[in-house]
């Protein structure tokens, strides 16, 4: 059992729930009065731990409603061949929350920007949907909402959060492979998971710094994937769907 | 290790900035390049450009009408357009091209007007004054449309200063181009003209051929890896046969006909011409999309019948039509000091 999130429920589920409460309550009064901020939100993916059962795909889908096709995470899956051996791999992406997002200083009109607590947003009622935040991700991690029609992505599920539960992929991870936590906090999970475990990130070439953290990382999957593509195709899906 | 990876699961990513992004990119290149073209006659004065300058005007302002109404069509939440001007934003050459656009459209309506209304335009301080600031605006705006684009690290074919001069070069070509068939179609007895304007294209696009020589073969030798994308991107399967097609067909094809001087040839190679200077920016927005940032293989982009695709498209060059038949009906734009 991953003690990173049931520690986040339950391990002193009504302090750790307060405490949390406290302190979104306390990043909230930070950023009115322009202190400090407490907590730096991050992700953790122990990929040893994940079977790529895309429930946390299916969960984030249901909890923000994001439209038929369009995903905010997704789990990637992999055959990987070497000399005469060959494995399976996995890799959820989402939105990285970058320390030095390119998604930011694009927007026209600072309609993408980072909360204190390292989130990355969209405020919906102001985007002109330009779509230059989605070319300037790295991590193909934004999209044009087809309901909205404005730019959409993975938020760390910024009103669980808010009101002290996880995030939805973490909270349904079979495996217990997602650990979200308070990379300021030495104490959290997640912060001893990078602690302890050699952790890579995505794409780091890009110097976007971004605080999804994955422990056993295979190298040839960590930058743009250099191989056969998948069968699967979006656009063709949603016009099947669409006529079925 | 070396290791041969195959994706299972994997989304291919939608092209978001489509066919109505490269219209917009079209209309203001050729704007931008039909306006450089005013310059020679009514800035610097010199009368054997004037009859041409004239042309290349009407080119830059009916173009350059149609392609704010392009690019208010890209945006998903159009009437929120207002948002650019609440949220000025130094950091994103978007936000400073929603400054330059209106900026530029405006100067250079000022300065058609004080053209076209004035038989003796040529040398009067007034359209002198209006051509210097309209071609200053003209220049941030191929500034900024090749920046947008190349601060991207993210888009490998994108993130490169070379698309300033890509841009600013086969907007020069396709200008010519257009000025060249609306020179045949407007004043088809005017030879000396289609000379002037055939002589122009054969620079513009031998500069448009050397530009792409030295561009890809940057990249061959390490120096450019857009130019190396661009490389790869001709290679492959997805985008060989339009590459090619642009080429052969809207640059070598066009630069062999202006050579020949066959006024017969002059329409066609205009059209051609202009041909090029779009599918250059096709070329650049879906074939650059189609790469993928992080997945295997190439995105393929298929062309809607509606809106966002083939009526965008056609409507796009028909709002252009209506522009050119009610400006060259309404105004007397042929009226240089040589007719008087």
């Amino acid at each position: 059992m991953d003690s990173g999130r049931r520690k986040f429920l339950t391990g002193g589920a009504p302090i750790a729930s307060l405490s949390l409460l406290n302190s979104t309550a306390t990043a909230a009064t930070n950023k009115q009065s322009g202190k400090a901020k407490k907590e730096r939100w991050g992700m953790v993916i122990d990929l040893r731990k994940c079977i790529g059962c895309e429930a946390c795909t299916a969960a984030c889908s249901i909890e923000n409603q994001v439209p038929d096709g369009q995903f905010r995470t997704i789990v990637s899956s992999y055959e990987v061949k070497r000399e005469e051996s060959s494995s399976s791999a996995v890799l959820p992406r989402l939105c990285n929350h970058c320390e030095n997002p390119p998604c930011i200083p694009v927007c026209p009109v600072q309609a993408t920007y980072q909360r204190t607590d390292g989130i990355v947003v969209v405020d919906n009622t102001r985007c002109v949907g330009c779509a230059y935040c989605v070319q300037a991700c790295p991590y193909d991690a934004r999209f044009i909402n087809s309901e909205t029609n404005t730019a959409d992505k993975c938020t760390f599920c910024v009103h669980r959060v808010e009101a002290g539960l996880l995030p939805a992929c973490v909270e349904t991870c079979v495996g217990g492979a997602r650990v979200f936590g308070d990379l300021n906090d030495a104490n959290s999970a997640v912060t001893k998971l990078i602690m302890k475990h050699k952790t890579h990130g995505l794409n780091p070439e890009q110097g976007t710094r971004p605080q999804v953290y994955y422990i056993g990382l295979d190298g040839a999957l960590q930058s743009k994937i250099e191989g056969t593509p998948s069968l699967w195709n979006r656009a063709q899906a949603v016009e099947q769907e669409a006529r079925s | 290790m070396s290791s041969e990876i195959i994706e299972l699961i994997a989304i291919d990513h939608e092209i978001t900035w489509n066919s109505w992004a490269v219209q917009y990119f079209f209309f203001i290149g050729i704007s931008v390049g039909g306006l450089l073209l005013t310059l020679p006659a009514f800035v610097l004065g010199k009368g054997h450009w004037e009859k041409f300058s004239r042309i290349a005007l009407l080119v830059a302002l009916t173009t350059g009408l149609v392609a704010p109404v392009a690019l208010l069509s890209d945006l998903h939440q159009p009437a929120r357009f207002f948002q650019f001007y609440l949220h000025f934003t130094p950091d994103s050459w978007m936000s400073w091209g929603a400054f330059f656009l209106p900026l530029y459209i405006g100067a250079l309506t000022l300065y058609s007007w004080s053209v076209f209304r004035n038989k003796h335009a040529l040398g009067q301080p007034v359209v002198r004054v209006l051509g210097v600031i309209t071609g200053l605006l003209a220049l941030l705006i191929a500034l900024y449309t090749g920046s947008e684009m190349g601060v991207l690290d993210s888009r490998i074919l994108w993130q490169s200063n070379w698309l300033i001069p890509l841009y600013l070069l086969t907007g020069l070509s396709g200008a010519v181009g257009l000025a060249l068939v609306l020179s045949r179609i407007f004043q088809p007895d005017q030879i000396l003209l289609t000379h002037t304007a055939n002589r122009a294209l054969s620079i513009t696009l031998l500069l448009v051929t050397l530009f792409m020589t030295i561009w890809v073969s940057a990249g061959s030798i390490g120096q450019s890896a857009s130019g190396a994308a661009f490389q790869n991107l001709a290679m492959g399967e997805a985008n060989f046969e339009i590459i090619i097609l642009w080429l052969l067909t809207g640059t070598l094809l066009p630069l062999l006909f202006t050579l020949i001087k066959f006024p017969a040839l002059a329409i066609p190679t205009g059209l051609l011409a202009l041909l090029g200077s779009w599918m250059v920016r096709w070329v650049m927005f879906i074939g650059g999309q189609g790469l993928p940032k992080n997945g295997a293989g190439y995105y393929n982009f298929e062309l809607s019948l509606g809106s966002e695709g083939w009526l965008g498209i056609a409507g796009s060059f028909g709002f252009w039509l209506v522009l050119i038949t009610l400006i060259t009906s309404l105004l007397p734009w042929q009226r240089s000091s040589s007719n008087a």
